[in-house]
């Protein structure tokens, strides 16, 4: 595999020199040369100077020199420059043209990405937010989706674990759910993409994502990768190293705690004790070899885990051909002490643009990825259940390594199976090809009509092998060195599995942009459609005759297993959009798309989507003339609906049957296994997507030059037609697997707030920008099963008309301290007198009763609402930029607010499911008298008494409460970065533009209230891998 | 490039794009079987019969999640705890069942699958395609299996509403929105469509191709255990709300009779016979469970397993004690008072050992294995690990400790090699496992090696319910004699008498950890003095090395008492559903 790679890269190297060739010969006619600077009189290399009106034009060099052939008859020239108010210069009799540039007020000139194609900030009439370049690679993460983590207000996002090459942010626009992502206009999944080449992210949020249609409805995320720029060639690399760690985690009891909180609990229980007295000394006193202290998170994870990322760019071009090419590397080890568990992605990039005729321009882009995991057998999270299961009372190593360590429970042995050499290995290699050509013809017989043919094409390749070996686990003996057989794990058998997926998207599009006096207007159309197909085929063997065989034909002919699947999937859609401003003042969006999808029956599958937004720049106003403090003033509102088709199955408007897959879906008659098939379900002959219609209303202002910037924006969403089963019209006894109808609706609403503020002193520059958005949404319409004659029934469980984000639970009224408050409780709370609690047990409040009013019975009818769910609905964050000389500081905070966190309950509860203890519940216990009828610990006790029947829970402090449920409120610094420009005298000497060097940083600093967990919990994480801090060294090198 | 490739180009991507445009949405699911398709295949129909044998669910708490939830109506019904306590059964059998509902793992509520019953039922009755003689007998399965889940409900929840056909959705809500049928219009459902079916059903099922299938006998069965629930349920049950739980109480001799025909019947017509013969008692009675060989008769239905074929189960692995399991073993623990259910192998009552006698530190008295254990019913030491029980050439162990010259050593070895102490999870819950159905032949096997069929109906049962209809009925010497039957075959000495506790203790020690416990506890109205307020124990050995024997202790076996109240004798059908369908009235209690 590793040589076809070499090989495609050979091959598109060849490519890209072939098209470089393509050089034109201008007629020169005359020589303009000149100097740009800056304020401060410094030298400005990189400016763009381009013959208005055309593509020709050359880049100051690294003095801030250019020189410019023009023809006779050109007019001006067009200087730009990021950063800078572009200059237009007339270009009369002059030979030498100097100009010294100024910066322009933020964001003023800013370029967003739009759906199909770019739009200036300032005339932008949609809630569109966008994260550019510079910002994507401050601070190194090891997937492209954490980048967004409070970088864009109105996306929420959560990072709860850093496995590395499964990890991912939970991205979610204005709590809606999962958007649409798109890179460079198709869709796919942007996590593994190299930062290094992203140009800008963009996060459509109202009737800016419309344009997208069915699938918009949601929100839509727009990756675009960068291009090519006229001027000399810019070589660039990038590379870094990141260290990580944990943020937060739990910390197990020591041995003897272990011992003691097990004999706390079965003396709790009346139950036989399973350590003595003196087993408990023992492992204090630690001298003796049988009694060990274990740190099992210890001994399966190092302390830092490495990530390194290295990419080299060439970006430039001449005017006819320009191009960025891009090669990468991450290679990412995790917190596995095996160093039996990584992540390696390489990539590479071609985009090309290259202008044939005057008329005739293409594109031409291509980009590879191959992605390897090498993992050990050991899934996740049964690891993580093998560790939580650890008790600190059994040594992690053995004297003979070839056996896995007993480590308490059954025959788990949680470092074994992180052991590839061991436990056997999975290896997962997946392969991405995307390629795409677009040419455009400017039709010169009008001018501003354009036509454009693109046709992208995307491969996927995904080759898995695991091979399981089985491997005996062993406790052994110090005094008599005997080892004791505790079991096996695992089966030796290899699976061998084969994934090919394929899109073809071909589109057509016509653009007319002209300027008419005060009157510019700008207009696309648009078909596209796109095909993909896929499919899966599957192998495997057991009894391998040799583990060192790892091949099909090496296993046993019994019990063989082969499998495939396929699916394919189609859309068709017809696009246009018309903007219209009048005078750069009044400015008016119209969008529609008409789109289709396979998912749905062939009358309904085609649905209109139309937007309509805006925009009135009050600051260009005349009566605004003289209110010169006010750089910018725009009001926007915008309409749109859209749909969201992703949460629907295809072909629900068929009926059938399927075969079942799987050995144990199966009925053996006689000596046979008989196949079973299983009914699709009844039908929906009218199913559709869902239904977004959206309201945004904004307004965006920049005062004083950008002392104060501020950007509001106001929604609401009504989303109808979200698939759900009319439970209400059919009982359970109706028993069908009713069809996903069309039926239930939710309703959002909320605002974003950023406010920046930009300021000079002396010679730091610096900008602080926080933000805070809000979304709730509330059930509208949902189909339930409720009894509307029981009041409490629609207390308790009816959700319509309720916010969404909400916590059903017991309402808990602390714990009972001895058994006489037991006995004389006036509240039967177990249904049996209450006999079966103890002092320590949870209280709950007798709420209501079959009358509506408290009946002395804890029932169901006792729940209520007690707090947020776990998903929040406030997101604030802050980002701070100093600038000093050469050095600057970036600050990202980001927090969130509104939700809480619902322990699990191998986090609540010690012993749950043999989980070993954490020191929270060895500090907070409540602990039982001698007679087990008072708990002695009254002020430190926070959670019931240890419970010795091994569940760790009882029914009673087991039930939903508000009892363990945790403020998840949190403010975190996201991001640091710390960044320093050599010298230009030193780098140039030795032949660099520029060299940069950082040191950055995330998760560094987190602010959290979770009570108990809040030492042991991340407050994005649970209880698995856990979120990382990093600390990355990184270097940046222009030559 | 001149402008004019240029325009081919332009015109030809025009060109693909608007073409495929056309086809594009024209996609169809490629795994999927169209509904008109298999009402005229016979291998689809049967496919789809297949999918209702499935999921009828014969094997309560499996297959699925490792097996580890096996166990429920065993721990439900107080034979023994499952070694995790976050097992379902161990959750379910310690926790008070409330309003909300029975544990999942406990609930039955098959409707999706009766309403596919019912439309594999109307299909077939319209279809043209299929052989008349083949639609005949896949219907009567169709309805058997239709009747089971039926039975499976009504013994949990009382009567159920009884639904026949498949639903139209566009039905009027008066229609969709049933009432509970009574408890005994259930039972009458369930015996009457049995009656109907046993005509049609095939009677010998081919042994490579047939078994697994309901037969006659299968439905005879059913008939069988269902009558005589219902005429167990008229005896000592009440009605309650206006008759829609109970019976009135001179239905009693009424099902009784069904019953016992139907038990009659099959012990008269048919091939089954009790295995006997197989070795000794001991040995005789274990392979009943996993002798699947043509010489294994008692079999009436059993739902099949075979690893080799990819349809394996993990009975055995989890089952298997520790020392000898490959891993997760000794799952399944059994109290001290289901032992002393097992009478001694010269008929003297099981519990003739006080409990202050057998435990040494208030009787100073030790016990040999032998003594204790090896001289019990042969259908103990057939169903039960204990201490030294013989296996696989080797024995299982239970103790903590041994004395050595009275010093006690819980590691190492005594000098012929006796290990100190049992390995570990033989030493920690209650001293004794369930042995039944584990196959003594598998070494050591892995999760989802194990074949062993799980037995529906057996002969052995129908001869235990023939003797307790009997005796419902005053045919106390027809009773005595099935009952003597059963033993004998246990090479138990014969009773000479019957009562209701030989009819029950007999049924409990025969049929223990087949899933029946909990539900004739209910039946007989006993589980509230059996279930409730009870700890259960568990035996602690402590090995004279000198002595060769043990001493014993108890301990408690769970950490709660158990609680059954009046009301558990019906589950609560719970209130989502009663606020799916207000019409269903609630159980009492509730």
């Amino acid at each position: 595999m590793k040589k076809s790679h070499q090989i495609f890269l050979r091959k598109l190297s060849l490519l890209i020199a072939a098209i470089f060739m393509v050089t034109a010969v201008w007629a020169q006619e005359k020589t303009i040369t000149g100097a740009v600077t800056d304020e401060s009189g410094q030298p400005l290399p990189g400016v763009t100077v381009i013959i208005e009106g055309t593509v020709t034009g050359a880049v100051t060099n690294i003095d801030g020199n250019y020189s410019l052939s023009v023809p006779a008859d050109a007019a001006n020239l067009a200087f730009s420059f990021v950063g800078m108010k572009t200059v237009i210069v007339p270009i009369e009799n002059k030979t030498v043209i100097d100009l010294v540039m100024e910066a322009e007020t933020i964001g003023l000139e800013e370029i967003v990405t739009v759906g199909y194609g770019t739009q200036k900030k300032v005339n932008l009439t949609g809630s569109v937010t966008s994260v550019q370049a510079e910002d994507l690679v401050k601070a190194p993460v090891a997937n492209v989706s954490e980048i967004l983590n409070g970088r864009s207000p109105g996306l929420f996002t959560k990072t709860p674990d850093a496995v590395p090459g499964a990890d991912g942010t939970t991205l979610s626009i204005r709590g809606f759910g999962s958007p649409l992502v798109l890179v460079d206009g198709i869709e796919m999944s942007f996590n593994r993409l190299d930062p290094n080449d992203i140009e800008s992210i963009s996060v459509l949020k109202d009737a800016a994502a419309a344009i997208y249609g069915s699938r918009a409805g949601n929100g839509v995320i727009l990756v675009t990768t960068k291009r090519g720029k006229t001027g000399k060639p810019t070589i660039n690399y990038h590379g870094n190293v990141s260290f990580q760690q944990p943020t937060r985690l739990p910390q197990w009891v020591d041995s003897w705690e272990f011992a003691e909180l097990m004999r706390e609990g079965e003396f709790n229980r009346e139950l036989p004790y399973t350590w003595t007295e003196d087993d408990i000394q023992k492992f204090k006193d630690g001298t003796d070899p049988n009694y060990p202290n274990q740190d099992w998170y210890g001994a399966l994870f190092v302390e830092w885990a490495q990530m390194q990322q290295h990419n080299m760019t060439m970006r430039g071009g001449s005017e006819k051909v320009k191009y960025f090419m891009s090669l990468g590397m991450q290679d990412q080890a995790s917190l596995f002490a095996s160093g039996d568990w990584d992540f390696k992605r390489y990539n590479a990039r071609a985009n090309v643009d290259a202008q044939i005729t005057d008329d005739l321009s293409i594109q031409f882009d291509m980009s590879y990825r191959m992605e390897i995991r090498d993992e050990p057998t050991a899934d996740l999270g049964g690891t993580w259940t093998d560790l939580r299961t650890a008790q600190p009372v059994w040594p992690a190593e053995l004297p003979d390594p070839q056996y896995g360590a007993y480590s308490g429970f059954s025959q788990r042995s949680p470092l074994a199976q992180m052991t590839q050499d061991i436990s056997g290995s999975r290896y997962d290699e997946r392969q991405y090809f995307d390629g795409k050509i677009s040419i455009k013809y400017e039709a010169p017989w009008v001018e501003g009509l354009s036509a454009t043919g693109a046709f992208s094409y995307r491969t996927y390749n995904e080759y898995q092998k695991v091979l399981n070996r089985p491997f005996d686990v062993m406790s052994y003996d110090n005094d008599t060195q005997i080892y004791s057989y505790k079991g096996t794990n695992g089966n030796n058998t290899l699976d061998e599995r084969f994934r090919k997926y394929q899109k073809l998207y071909p589109s057509v599009r016509i653009d007319f942009n002209r300027t008419f006096g005060d009157h510019a207007v700008n207009a696309f159309l648009l078909g596209e459609t796109i095909d993909t197909d896929y499919l899966q085929i599957q192998a495997g063997r057991r009894d391998l005759l040799s583990m060192d065989i790892p091949y099909l034909f090496a296993g046993s002919s019994e019990n063989i297993t082969n499998n495939g699947t396929a699916s394919e999937t189609g859309r068709a859609s017809l696009v246009g959009r018309a903007n219209y401003a009048f005078k750069g003042k009044y400015l008016l969006e119209g969008t529609f798309r008409y789109d289709a999808s396979h998912k749905f029956p062939e009358d309904g599958q085609w649905g209109f989507f139309p937007s309509v937004s805006l925009g009135w720049r009050i600051s260009e106003e005349t009566f605004m003339e003289d209110a010169t403090w006010l750089d910018n003033l725009k009001l926007r509102a915008s309409f749109s609906q859209a749909g969201y088709d992703q949460g629907v199955d295809p072909f629900k408007y068929l009926t059938g049957y399927e075969i079942r897959t799987g050995t144990t879906t199966k009925y053996q008659l006689g000596n046979a296994l008989e196949r079973i098939i299983t009914t699709t379900g009844l039908p929906n002959l009218v199913i559709t997507w869902e239904q977004m219609t959206s309201y945004n209303v904004g307004v965006d202002g920049i005062l004083w030059e950008g002392l104060l910037g501020f950007e509001l924006d106001v929604f609401y969403r009504m989303r109808e037609g979200i698939f759900g089963t009319p439970i209400e019209s059919y009982p359970s006894t109706f028993g069908a697997s009713l069809p996903q109808v069309n039926i239930n609706s939710r309703d959002d609403r909320g605002f974003e707030l950023t406010l920046t503020h930009h300021n000079k002193i002396g010679n730091v520059t610096y900008s602080v920008s926080p933000n805070i958005a809000l979304a709730r949404e509330k059930y509208v319409e949902l189909q339930e099963d409720i009894d509307l004659e029981d009041i409490d029934d629609v207390r308790i469980n009816q959700k319509e008309g309720q916010w969404t984000n909400r916590w059903i639970g017991y309402v808990s009224d602390g714990m009972f301290m001895s058994q006489a408050q037991i006995d004389s409780h006036p509240v039967d709370q177990d249904q049996n007198g209450n006999t079966s609690l103890r002092p320590g047990d949870i209280i709950y409040k007798d709420i209501s009763g079959a009358d509506g009013e408290p009946d002395g019975i804890i029932d169901w009818r006792d729940q209520d609402e007690v707090g947020y769910g776990t998903f929040p609905d406030l997101y604030y964050g802050m980002d701070v930029n100093v600038k000093w000389k050469s050095f600057s500081v970036t600050a990202l905070f980001q927090g969130a607010g509104m939700f809480n966190m619902n322990p699990s309950n191998a986090m609540k509860f010690s012993f749950s499911n043999w989980t070993t203890p954490l020191d929270y519940h060895y500090d907070y216990r409540a602990i039982l008298s001698e007679d087990r009828s008072t708990v002695t610990n009254p002020e430190s006790a926070k959670l019931p008494p240890i419970d010795g029947s091994g569940a760790g829970f009882t029914a009673n402090n087991q039930k939903t409460s508000d009892f363990y449920l945790q403020d998840n409120t949190y403010l975190r610094l996201k991001t640091l970065n710390l960044s320093y420009n050599l010298p230009k005298k030193i780098i140039s000497s030795a032949g660099f533009q520029g060299v940069q060097v950082y040191l950055a940083g995330t998760n560094l600093l987190t602010f959290s209230g979770l009570g108990i967990f809040n030492d042991s919990f991340d407050p994005e994480g649970g209880y698995n891998y856990p979120p990382v801090k990093t600390i990355t060294l990184g270097v940046n090198i222009t030559l | 490039m001149t402008m004019k490739k240029i325009k081919y180009l332009a015109i030809l991507i025009t060109t693909v794009v608007f073409t495929s445009c056309l086809d594009v949405l024209d996609k169809q699911p490629l795994d999927v079987i169209s509904d008109a398709v298999v009402w005229s295949d016979p291998a689809l129909a049967d496919s789809y019969l297949n999918d209702i044998y499935y999921r009828a669910d014969f094997m309560y708490g499996g297959p699925g999640n490792n097996d580890v939830d096996l166990g429920m109506i065993a721990s439900m019904g107080g034979e023994s705890r499952n070694y995790g306590a976050w097992q379902r059964p161990y959750a379910a059998s310690t926790s008070i069942i409330t309003e909300t509902g029975a544990h999942s793992g406990l609930e039955y509520w098959k409707y999706s699958a009766i309403r596919d019953v019912n439309y594999f039922i109307e299909q077939m009755g319209l279809t043209v395609d299929l052989d008349a003689d083949y639609v005949s007998v896949r219907v009567a399965e169709a309805r058997f299996l239709r009747a089971y889940m039926y039975f499976r409900q009504t013994i949990l929840y009382g009567g159920v509403p009884i639904i026949t056909v498949p639903q139209s959705p566009d039905a009027p809500a008066e229609e969709l929105f049933v009432v509970r049928n009574s408890e005994k219009e259930c039972y009458d459902f369930i015996i009457s469509e049995c009656d109907a079916i046993i005509d049609q059903l095939i009677t010998d099922p081919d042994a490579t191709s047939e078994l697994g299938r309901a037969t006659k006998w299968t439905a005879l069965a059913l008939k069988s255990r269902a009558a005589l629930y219902a005429a167990s349920i008229a005896k000592y049950g009440t009605q309650q709300l206006n008759g829609l739980l109970g019976f009135p109480s001179g239905d009693v001799s009424v099902y009784a009779q069904k019953s016992y025909d139907a038990s009659m019947d099959i012990l008269n017509n048919s091939s089954h016979a009790l295995y006997q013969g197989n070795g000794d008692a001991v040995e005789n009675f274990q392979k009943i469970f996993y002798d699947e060989s043509g010489a294994n008769t008692e079999v009436i239905f059993a739902e099949r397993y075979d690893f080799a074929l990819g349809m394996g189960h993990s009975f055995s692995n989890k089952a298997m004690p520790d020392g000898f399991a490959k891993g997760w073993g000794s799952n399944w623990n059994v109290f001290y008072e289901t032992v002393e259910l097992f009478e001694w192998q010269d008929g003297s009552p099981g519990n003739s050992i006080s409990r202050d006698e057998l435990k040494y530190a208030t009787s100073g008295i030790e016990y040999s294995a032998e003594e204790l254990f090896h001289t019990r019913d042969p259908r103990f030491r057939a169903s039960v690990f204990y201490p030294e029980t013989p296996w696989q050439g080797s024995q299982v162990l239970f103790h903590s400790a041994t004395l050595v010259d009275g010093v006690s050593y819980n590691k190492g070895n005594a000098p012929d090699g006796w290990p100190n102490k049992a390995p570990n999870r033989n030493t920690v819950k209650t001293g004794a496992h369930v042995k039944k159905r584990v196959d003594e032949g598998i070494v050591g096997p892995l999760g989802g090696e194990d074949n062993a069929d799980y037995i529906v109906f057996r002969l052995g049962e129908i001869y235990l319910n023939l003797a307790e209809a009997a005796f419902y009925l005053g045919k106390d010497g027809e009773a005595l004699d099935a009952i003597n039957i059963i033993r004998t075959r246990a090479e138990m000495p014969a009773k000479t008498e019957v009562n209701e506790d030989i009819i029950r203790n007999e049924r409990r020690v025969e049929l223990f950890w087949e899933d029946h416990s909990w539900f004739d506890l209910r039946r007989w109205r006993i589980a509230e003095e059996t279930l409730n307020d009870v700890r259960f124990q568990s035996l602690k050995y402590t090995y004279n090395y000198d002595t060769k024997k043990y001493r014993i202790g108890y301990a408690n076996a769970e950490g709660v008492s158990r609680v059954f109240q009046d009301r558990h004798y019906y589950l609560p059908l719970s209130i989502s559903r009663i606020s799916d369908n207000p019409n269903l009235i609630e159980n009492p209690g509730y």
